[in-house]
């Protein structure tokens, strides 16, 4: 090769080493609004009109917003804030259907009969402790419960996540999903995908990986070691095939969360289930202002069915399903 | 080496990167600086903004990681400006990097999140602001406030009515929401089809560097010259003073040198006169900043007009 081809090579080698070494220039949403509303001097112009016409996604988001945009300057629309009006609205109703109206009740639980009197003292249920007693006599006289916000808090992620598996073959995480649950062993459940093994990933809430389950045939899985207790977990399902994986939740979904009951809780409904087996009242009202709201809505459903007709059981029952 | 005006601002976590004076501190300072605090970052950023089972989540950290390798390089190099804070930046790569991903991948959300940002915007109920990195949005008056994320009924959020729907969200969140969040509850609305666009299909115009080996093999020299004077002017000069040789000297000698064009070509084509192209001959390739000046151009402005000629030249040469 001789001195003027080495030439030749270095200036295409440079050339290419230039367009090689680039990264791909995208144009970001500031640019793009800014290329929208004609506030961009002449330089940007060409950056965004030669970015667009090279690149399809860029391309078709600057005429989305291009077309967008116009529409949205032809037709302002100022309505009032109507819906803020009638949201509040409808918390006023609901507080006030809530409003606690029993003061002296009976009521059936097991083989025994709880009485509140007038001036909400408890009889019926002996062995329990102070808290206990003025925790159950509380629910009583008011009709409703102290749920922890955190429980509501993720009882809300559950049914965010629920509402988005409509159809009835979809592969869906089962439980836990959006609860506190007692247990630190917890068991997941998922819907079944012909043909699928599955696997199953925890996640702290810091997004750690916690547990996994390796491979799996069944649609059932109980984590072999203790999660920290008071902690809230994020999990997943895969399902695996030879045609390829599917997660669920994934992107966009919501995530599957849940929590493990805190130390402190767990111990003082173990002793509850220990001195109370039989008080569906007492257990239903420790495990509901624990935030262990499926085990609360079983006792409390127990405790309608003792007492069928009585306003007072329903009224708890539906103070655990309004948050 | 860098310089000590360089070192003003600089993140103190970047001190021993930029002291390394051997390859074994600069290795150390760099491993530390990848492991311990970039990829955190990019593990939480692109959870948050794609899941954990995302499968080319691995890949998208590769990139960011390999970007951030580049970066770090050129720092202590001394060709780079300070960094005020590495996490801050790690942060902005790894979204600027999840973000290209989603719009390439799921082209409907981009749109949506498009015109929901520009109603955010410009709809004076409504603002957008950022709040400890996040990007938050509100009601107007709500502005500064840090979001409370929560979860909703997608059914609030019709995508052909983006204004009103908003104006229902921040009614029933009663605070700041995370934009992704809002983002995310229009397009779980019933009515968006995303339809994913395989990645390989939509990035079909960014050839990889192994793609510009073969090509160059059937490139001469003035192929490539021929199209580089068919770039608009500023995109050439943008091009043109910064370009290298293997040896990290100008390449426009190499375009006199093998006859391709006359010093005098050259001019015309950077835009700047003969005499005064001689006078800088010698401090030939001219930095960002130096190009930045002579086109009235920012800096950004000066790199995104030679991404837009490598683009156009890329296009250009894969249809020869």
């Amino acid at each position: 090769m001789n001195t003027d081809e080495k030439e030749r090579q270095a200036l295409i080698q440079a050339l290419v080493a230039e367009l090689s070494a680039a990264e791909p220039l995208h144009l970001d949403y500031d640019l793009i609004e800014a290329y929208v509303d004609g506030r961009c001097d002449v330089i940007d112009q060409e950056i965004v009109s030669s970015h667009a016409a090279m690149c399809p996604m860029c391309g078709r988001e600057v005429r989305d917003l291009q077309t967008f945009a116009a529409q949205y300057r032809h037709r302002r629309n100022w309505l009032p804030l109507a819906a803020a009006a009638i949201a509040a609205g409808l918390i006023i109703a609901i507080v006030a259907l809530l409003r606690p109206s029993a003061t002296v009740l009976s009521l059936r639980d097991g083989s025994r009969e709880v009485r509140l009197t007038r001036d909400g003292e408890l009889s019926g249920i002996a062995g329990l402790t102070v808290d206990d007693e003025r925790r159950v006599a509380n629910a009583l006289r008011g009709g409703t419960l102290a749920i922890p916000a955190a429980a509501t808090q993720l009882a809300k992620t559950g049914e965010a996540l629920r509402s988005t598996f409509t159809g009835t073959s979809s592969f869906e995480p089962l439980a836990p999903i959006g609860c506190i649950i007692v247990s630190d062993r917890p068991t997941f459940e998922w819907t079944a995908v012909p043909g699928a093994r599955y696997r199953v990933e925890v996640f702290s809430d810091h997004f750690r990986p916690v547990a996994d389950s390796g491979v799996l045939d069944s649609t059932r899985w109980t984590a072999p070691q203790p999660l920290t207790r008071g902690g809230t977990y994020v999990w997943q399902v895969t399902a695996i095939r030879k045609s390829g994986e599917t997660t669920s939740p994934a992107p966009p979904a919501p995530e599957a969360r849940f929590a493990v009951l805190d130390e402190t809780n767990a111990k003082s409904i173990a002793r509850l289930e220990q001195s109370q087996p039989r008080s569906h009242l007492a257990l239903g009202v420790a495990y509901a202002e624990a935030g262990v709201t499926a085990e609360a809505e079983r006792e409390f459903q127990e405790l309608a069915s003792e007492n069928q007709g009585s306003a007072d059981a329903r009224r708890l029952l539906q103070s655990l399903r309004s948050h | 080496m860098i310089g000590a005006a360089m070192r003003e601002g600089l993140d103190p976590e970047l001190e021993a990167l930029v002291a390394a004076r051997d390859d074994n501190e600069r290795a150390v300072a760099i491993e530390h600086l990848l492991t311990d605090i970039a990829d955190p970052v990019i593990r939480r950023s692109l959870f948050h903004r794609l899941g954990p089972r995302e499968p080319e989540l691995e890949d998208i950290r590769g990139g960011v990681m390999l970007r951030l390798v580049r970066k770090l390089d050129e720092l202590q190099r001394g060709v780079s400006d300070a960094i005020g804070s590495f996490a801050d930046y790690v942060a902005i790569v790894t979204f600027h990097a999840a973000d290209d991903f989603l719009r390439r991948k799921q082209p409907q959300r981009a749109l949506l999140s498009n015109r929901i940002r520009y109603l955010l915007t410009h709809d004076a109920r409504f603002a957008l602001w950022q709040f400890e990195r996040e990007l938050t949005c509100g009601l107007a008056k709500w502005c500064d406030r840090p979001a409370n994320p929560r979860p909703l009924d997608p059914s609030l959020a019709d995508p052909r009515q983006i204004g009103d729907s908003l104006a229902r969200i921040f009614a029933r969140t009663g605070g700041p929401l995370p934009f992704h969040d809002v983002v995310a509850l229009f397009a779980a609305s019933s009515t968006v089809a995303e339809v994913t666009t395989p990645i390989e299909d939509a990035d079909l115009h960014e050839l990889t560097p192994s793609a510009f080996d073969q090509l160059a093999s059937k490139q001469t020299a003035a192929h490539l010259w021929r199209e580089i004077e068919e770039l608009p002017p500023r995109q050439r000069a943008a091009l043109l003073l910064n370009l290298r040789e293997a040896g990290g000297g100008s390449a426009i000698p190499l375009l006199t040198v093998t006859g391709l064009a006359t010093a005098e070509q050259v001019a015309e084509l950077v835009g700047i006169p003969a005499a005064e192209l001689a006078s800088i001959w010698n401090d030939l390739p001219l930095d960002d900043n130096t190009i930045a000046s002579r086109l009235g151009a920012t800096r950004q402005q000066v790199i995104n007009l030679r991404k837009c000629a490598r683009e156009r030249l890329a296009r250009r040469l894969s249809k020869r």
